[in-house]
């Protein structure tokens, strides 16, 4: 099934794939290895858990004694991660017995943590010096609007009031798989585009910081170095004031780029200028959603298929034009409709954004001729796939549900959860699987033994009726080899 | 009085403090008391003790509460001019049973002593009657000396002494209950003319009191003889009680700011609250539906339990006094005391018509040890031992665990690694 | 197509109840000291908190006079910055912890329960099961609740009935019961408990590894246990007590109506009320008299 998900989570993957050299020195900071702990697969923190006080090698037999047979997958991906991650350190000795050591400095690291607490990266300023700091929802208020100016602008919005500072090769980066643009073409947002739009603000960010870092050699700073100032961050305490000049130079040009994103507020003083992280950057850390953090909602749906947004924000509506039509627009209302032809053009942003980035390699058909000729002919198989853009739309109805509709169980109605799922898989109704065909085949014994064979397999997929006289038949891609084998054994 | 009281308690009697002390029987009348060994062997042989209260001067016994287990049994010291008698006795109870009688007693002593020796014999011999009636193996080993005159009576009953150790007195092991009439309130009487209110005391009325009101005791026994007259004492009582029916608590305040004595009977009664509050700890959780059944208490202003101060800081409510009273009549009276020498005669018919096991005192004690259920504690309180440990001591050491952490931290709860891999290794099976 | 919202919560995120025993008796005559043991809990209870931001961790204090809440790590704002001797809510926790020993001693001095030496269990089970079944109403955004019971005092047959009750009722909200057992003997009550419960019953062989156990067994969040066995206590002592005397009985009566359990013959059932008919004879009342046989 080509079920990608463009969007990772979390910048783990990023971090497993720096060099062993810098990763080490990324678990010399205390900080980054209780955020990497918390990015562990929940398997995976309990190994690291149970091997805290144990300094000599571990058993993988004896680890493995404990998982039940459902647990096998899990717990191979668990110890993979932490292998990934260079937690672990893989050994096979001389009798072939793996075992696994705990990385020392993350151990003692994580020890010390667990002991004798968290020191913070750097104290806050005394408020005598930083008088006027915004109150907590003020510096909401900041981030929040930082964000949607930035979002605005990275799809392109004609409804931009004031351009953030990003550069604009900056956002070009940043636009990279978001949007495409064909030959004259306006951008057009690729499916996941479509899917970011919709997406959680942590998980958005998670997206650009991902972003941010891969290109950052590019820039000429260092990604680990990077990594590791953007996860102390998240340590920080939202709202209070950090001094700028305890930064290093490379620190302070990423936090001028951190406050356009509104990860943190920059204030001048008399004397000193200092930044002020807001709730964006402390959640850097978790991996997924806090429920705290979760903004109000705004969005009724009605089981008329009726949309009403309560919402001042350009870039609601610019969402809400994604999936529906919208009729109205109030200062502070946006009214719409879901109906099927705005789901479709919906849909359709996804399956074109597929076609696009999607490699061939599903849906390529290779026509093995039998015999001298190697005709190719291509049947026109209609391409579908199960997307994502449903579950993507429904989560975000649900999610973003008015609070006077959220009490309710469902928050949207049945029946309109139901009729996006039927529209959709409307035009699912092609199943794919990648295949061979073979014709030609020099007698009717052989085209028989080929099919019997294959059916043998599992693997027929169709062949032609009794009465035809093409002996031709389709047999699944991963069969191939055996087909092949089977005829040239039959041919000799 | 009309009647004399009496009472007997088992003891163990020192004359000095360094003295092992001799087991034995004490008896205490309204003006003597008597001590008698519980085996006469030659050597040993303390003469039995009769001595008159006139010649006691001082009175001391252990106190309550701050004497542990270490400070051996609770002692009862009594004080002639050059001589001491000091009586050990097995629980407080006992102790304050016989406190509060000698110190009536010398409270009294000024009075005209009425002879009670013939009394004394008479119910001696009421009880060695009884006893023959009793048994008839006695009876007959009875008619086999005595009336044979191998013995004399003296002699045949020192010997039965000995076979078992028994009070030359049994105590009957049902109490004497109280009645059921409601004392809490004890009504006055006015006679209409002058302005004095008369309150009626009998000796009944005061161990109700006692009984139903733990406190007074205790202030009784604190206080009278020494600081204070029986009269007086009494005296005090019944005018706090007298306040407090009619409600007149501006003059209450007023009185118990000037007389420390009025105000204790003022305040609530701390024992009874401390009891309270032990008992709703172990009200039983188990579901009495049938007992509950057509239970309606919710239209009474105070149908639930609440035992807040608050509840202990008013007066104590009409409900309360009704519990308390059930309770006492229930408990029946936690002293034996014969009031008249009729009543233990009736005792000993009682017990002889009915013939109820429990009723009665093991009869060959020394013969068989009784079988016993195991102890159901055997199979859960297997650190019964530890109840030894004084309790200060053992918060004391959990204080001092507590705050062992706060100054060294969390350093020594590293596991060493040898350990962790063995337990690691065991965990996994 | 998951839509639940409440998959935004990872499957991980625990509430850990730890039901802590204060008893000093127990403590005074332990081979591990108190410090020791307390000083491993703390750990472990850091570890609770380090392996999720959103774990949440509430501790109870079993005392032998009463019950309290001593920390609960959602309400307590780690702010107090560490002093780098130890994690900030160490400290207030011990401070807690303090101020009630203090006041479960003062209790002792309205009256010592005569003989027994066991910690109001009971109480601090029915206490974390409110507290549970708050955080199940609060919304269906919440975390995993489990409880761990770190006892070491012996049973109170006593408190029978309740923590039957207990366990019963976090069988249907489905909450697991750990129990560490530091006792010299087993604890029947917590075997009871974690095997209706389905959680882990544990006595630690080596007591002074305390913190191994925990982190390699209790440590274990729910979702991960589908996929572990962890270790399953060989026997487990199914004992009742009566409702009558509250002694600790293999074979009793028990009532046919409400299954109360008795260690004589009674004409009715306390509980229930049903009348079980006359007992002149023994072949008459065996038909009114069932034995309850152990189970294992």
């Amino acid at each position: 099934m080509p079920q990608v998900r463009i969007i990772a989570k979390n910048f783990m993957d990023m971090v497993a794939a720096l060099p062993a050299m810098k990763l080490d020195k990324l678990y010399e900071n205390a900080f980054i290895c209780e955020a990497i702990l918390r990015s562990l697969p929940p398997l995976a923190k309990k190994y690291v858990l149970q091997m805290l006080c144990i300094e000599v090698p571990v058993t993988a037999k004896s680890m493995e004694e404990w998982v039940l047979p459902d647990g096998v997958s899990k717990h191979r991906v668990a110890i993979d991660r932490l292998i990934q991650l260079r937690i672990f350190t893989e050994t096979v000795d001389r009798k072939r017995e793996t075992t696994y050591t705990l990385n020392p400095i993350f151990q003692t690291n994580l020890k010390k943590l667990l002991l004798y607490g968290v020191v913070l990266p750097r104290e806050p300023m005394p408020s005598n010096v930083t008088v006027r700091l915004p109150s907590s929802e003020d510096l909401e208020a900041f981030a929040l609007g930082q964000w949607e100016c930035f979002l605005l602008q990275l799809i392109n919005s004609s409804q931009i009031e004031r351009p953030s500072n990003i550069s604009s090769s900056m956002m070009k980066i940043f636009q990279r798989g978001l949007l495409s643009q064909r030959d004259k073409e306006a951008p057009r947002l690729t499916e996941s585009g479509f899917q970011f739009l919709l997406m959680d603000t942590n998980a958005q960010l998670w997206y650009i910081i991902r972003e941010y870092i891969s290109n950052s050699e590019e820039r000429g700073v260092d990604s680990a170095d990077l990594i590791s100032f953007l996860l102390e961050l998240s340590f920080h305490v939202t709202g209070e004031a950090y001094n700028i000049n305890t930064l290093t130079e490379v620190q302070k040009n990423t936090i001028k780029d951190l406050a356009d994103l509104g990860l943190v507020k920059l204030q001048q003083g008399r004397k000193d200028s200092w930044f002020i992280p807001t709730r964006l950057a402390t959640n850097l850390s978790v991996s997924l959603t806090d429920s705290s953090s979760r903004k109000q909602g705004f969005v009724v749906v009605e089981t008329n298929f009726r949309l009403y947004a309560y919402s001042t924000s350009k870039l609601h509506c610019e969402i809400l034009r994604l999936f529906s039509r919208v009729e109205y627009q109030l200062p502070n209302l946006i009214v719409g409709a879901i109906t099927k032809e705005s789901l479709y053009s919906a849909f359709e942003n996804g399956i074109t954004a597929d076609q696009a980035i999607l490699s061939f390699s599903y849906c390529t058909f290779i026509y093995f001729h039998f015999g001298s000729s190697l005709s190719r002919r291509f049947f026109n198989f209609q391409y579908a796939q199960i997307n994502e853009c449903t579950f993507h739309i429904i989560s975000f109805l649900q999610q973003n549900a008015h609070p006077r509709v959220a009490e309710r169980v469902p928050s949207v109605p049945e029946n309109v959860t139901d009729q996006i799922r039927l529209w959709e898989t409307d035009l699912n109704r092609v199943e794919m699987t990648p295949a061979y065909h073979y014709d030609g085949f020099p007698s009717r014994d052989l085209f028989e033994g080929a099919s019997d064979f294959a059916r043998g397999y599992n693997a027929l997929l169709w062949e032609d009726p009794e009465d035809s006289k093409k002996m031709s038949l389709v047999v699944k891609a991963e069969n191939h080899v055996h087909m092949r084998e089977y005829l040239s054994r039959q041919r000799q | 009085m009309s009647w004399c009281m009496q009472l007997v308690k088992r003891a163990n009697y020192k004359a000095t403090v360094r003295d092992p002390g001799t087991l034995g029987v004490l008896t205490m009348t309204e003006n003597k008391f008597v001590f008698s060994p519980n085996v006469h062997t030659s050597t040993a042989a303390k003469p039995a003790l009769d001595v008159e209260f006139k010649q006691i001067t001082r009175l001391k016994n252990t106190k309550e509460g701050g004497a542990g287990p270490a400070l051996g049994p609770p002692w009862l010291r009594l004080s002639e001019k050059d001589k001491t008698y000091i009586f050990e006795f097995a629980s407080f109870r006992d102790l304050h049973v016989c406190r509060e009688f000698a110190a009536n007693a010398l409270a009294k002593r000024g009075e005209a002593a009425i002879p009670t020796r013939d009394k004394f014999c008479t119910a001696e011999i009421m009880h060695r009657m009884k006893l023959l009636q009793e048994s008839s193996e006695l009876h007959k080993l009875h008619m086999q000396y005595v009336m044979s005159g191998v013995l004399t009576e003296a002699e045949f009953w020192a010997a039965r002494d000995k076979f078992g150790d028994v009070d030359s007195r049994p105590k009957p092991k049902q109490r004497v209950g109280f009645r059921n009439s409601m004392i809490m309130d004890t009504k006055p009487m006015t006679d209409g003319r002058t302005n004095t209110v008369t309150f009626s005391l009998t000796a009944e009325i005061k161990h109700q009191i006692f009984a139903l009101k733990p406190a007074v005791q205790q202030a009784f026994l604190a206080l009278v003889p020494h600081k204070t007259m029986e009269k007086n004492f009494w005296t005090k009582y019944f005018r706090a009680e007298y306040l407090r029916i009619t409600g007149n608590a501006a003059a209450a305040e007023a009185e118990a700011a000037d007389d420390e004595e009025l105000a204790m009977f003022l305040k609530e009664d701390e024992l009874l609250a401390r009891e309270a509050r032990r008992k709703l700890r172990r009200v039983d959780p188990t579901l009495d539906m049938e007992a509950d059944q057509g239970d309606d208490y919710t239209h009474l202003p105070d149908h639930g339990i609440f035992f807040r101060d608050e509840v202990y800081s008013r007066r104590s409510t009409l409900s309360q006094d009704l519990n308390r009273q059930g309770a006492v009549v229930l408990q029946g009276r936690s002293i034996v005391e014969v009031d008249e020498s009729g009543v233990q005669e009736r005792f000993g018919r009682i017990a002889r018509t009915t013939e109820m096991e429990d009723l009665q005192e093991p009869h060959h004690l020394h013969v068989a040890q009784l079988l016993c259920m195991k102890d159901p504690g055997d199979y859960f309180d297997t650190q019964q031992a530890n109840n030894a440990v004084k309790t200060e001591e053992a918060y004391g050491s959990l204080r001092q665990s507590i705050s062992k952490i706060k100054s060294i931290g969390l350093g020594n709860s590293t596991v060493a690694p040898e350990i962790a891999l063995t337990i690691f290794n065991a965990t996994s099976f | 197509m998951a839509s639940a919202p409440s998959k935004l919560y990872a499957d991980d995120v625990s509430l850990l109840m730890v039901l802590l025993d204060t008893n000093p008796f127990f403590w005074s005559s332990s081979s591990l000291p108190f410090s020791v043991f307390l000083s491993h809990v703390l750990t472990f209870l850091n570890s609770i908190l380090l392996l999720n931001q959103l774990n949440q961790v509430v501790v109870i204090a079993t005392g032998y006079n009463s019950c309290s809440y001593i920390y609960d790590s959602s309400t307590s704002t780690n702010q107090g910055s560490d002093n780098g001797r130890m994690p900030a809510r160490c400290v207030n926790l011990l401070q807690k912890l303090e101020e009630f020993v203090i006041k479960d001693e003062q209790l002792i001095k309205e009256g010592l329960r005569e003989g027994i030496a066991s910690s109001l269990l009971s109480g601090s089970l029915s206490m974390a099961l409110c507290y549970i079944q708050r955080v199940f109403r609060s919304g269906p955004l919440h975390p995993q609740p489990r409880i761990l019971c770190l006892q070491g005092s012996s049973d109170g047959s006593e408190q029978y009935v309740a923590i039957m009750n207990a366990i019963f009722s976090a069988q249907r909200s489905m909450v697991p019961i750990d129990s560490c057992y530091m006792g010299s003997s087993n604890s029947a009550f917590l075997q009871q408990a974690s095997y209706i419960t389905g959680g882990v019953y544990l006595k630690p062989q080596q007591p002074n590894g305390l913190f191994q156990y925990l982190s390699t067994v209790f440590a274990t969040d729910l979702h991960s246990r589908a996929f572990l066995q962890l270790p399953k206590s060989l026997g487990v002592d199914f004992r009742a007590s009566c409702f009558c005397h509250k002694k600790t009985i293999d074979m009793g009566y028990i009532c046919s109506v409400c299954l109360s359990i008795f260690c004589k013959h009674h004409k009715k059932c306390s509980t229930c009320g049903s009348v079980f008919g006359q007992a002149q004879s023994d072949v008459n009342s065996t038909s009114n008299k069932k034995r309850k046989t152990p189970e294992t």
